[in-house]
């Protein structure tokens, strides 16, 4: 079903659009005085932290691309600088605990984070077979169909979105309280 | 092999936000947030091997 780039909507829309209404409803939640609770249940550094799985997620984005499955753009070795995040979420979770100055550096390193998100979540869409192949690259973007790694779209982007966000209420929340 | 690995890495990655939930959080929010992605994990599987 998802292999299939002829079908109206194409097939990825299955996993694409709960993924797009859930991380809207989550950030929507995170906005009210319940979903800030959950969000700063959690201590700051771990959920900064847990980003560090993003490393593993790109080593396999790595053998992907050797298996021929992935365009290398998509890669840490082509325009993919996800694992970047990843390698400094543990420094990033250190420096949250320092200060101010830490948090400030948090706040940037989450939006930078986003942006590196949005950055291989565009391409990859755009690399894929179906009415949004905008870019041909050396080989298509065949991920998406080849079980297991959909869950990198259906699990690991949302958990990586939504940790940015409960990062940046939590921080907020804390530079505001320690005014 | 590689799948395995990956697939061993996603029941990782779930877990661990399963025992931060139930960690951190009250026991009704915990089981909501351990139910519904276990239920979204089987749907993305199953959609991912239909054909």
């Amino acid at each position: 079903m998802i292999k299939n780039a002829t079908m109206r909507p194409p097939g990825i829309a299955f996993i694409f659009v709960p993924v797009l209404a859930f991380l809207v409803l989550s950030i929507l939640r995170l906005r009210s005085s319940a979903g800030a609770r959950v969000a700063l249940a959690f201590p700051l550094w771990i959920i900064l932290g847990t980003q560090s799985f993003r490393i593993v997620v790109e080593l396999f984005l790595h053998q992907l691309w050797i298996d021929g499955l992935l365009p290398k753009m998509l890669t840490f070795a082509g325009a993919n600088v996800d694992i970047y995040i990843g390698a400094s979420a543990p420094l990033i979770a250190w420096l949250s605990k320092r200060g101010r100055l830490g948090l400030r550096l948090a706040l940037a390193w989450n939006v930078l984070g986003l942006l590196s998100l949005a950055n291989v979540v565009t391409r990859a869409v755009v690399t894929t077979p179906g009415p949004f192949n905008l870019i041909h690259a050396e080989v298509p973007n065949l991920m998406f169909g080849t079980f297991p790694y959909m869950f990198i779209p259906g699990f690991f982007v949302p958990l990586a979105v939504v940790l940015h966000v409960m990062a940046i209420w939590a921080i907020g929340s804390l530079a505001r309280t320690s005014l | 092999m590689i799948m395995i690995l990956f697939v061993g890495f996603v029941v990782l990655m779930a877990a661990f936000v399963v025992a931060l939930s139930a960690r951190y959080l009250n026991g009704r929010t915990a089981f909501a947030i351990a139910a519904g992605l276990s239920m979204w994990l089987i749907y993305v599987g199953l959609v991912d091997i239909s054909e």
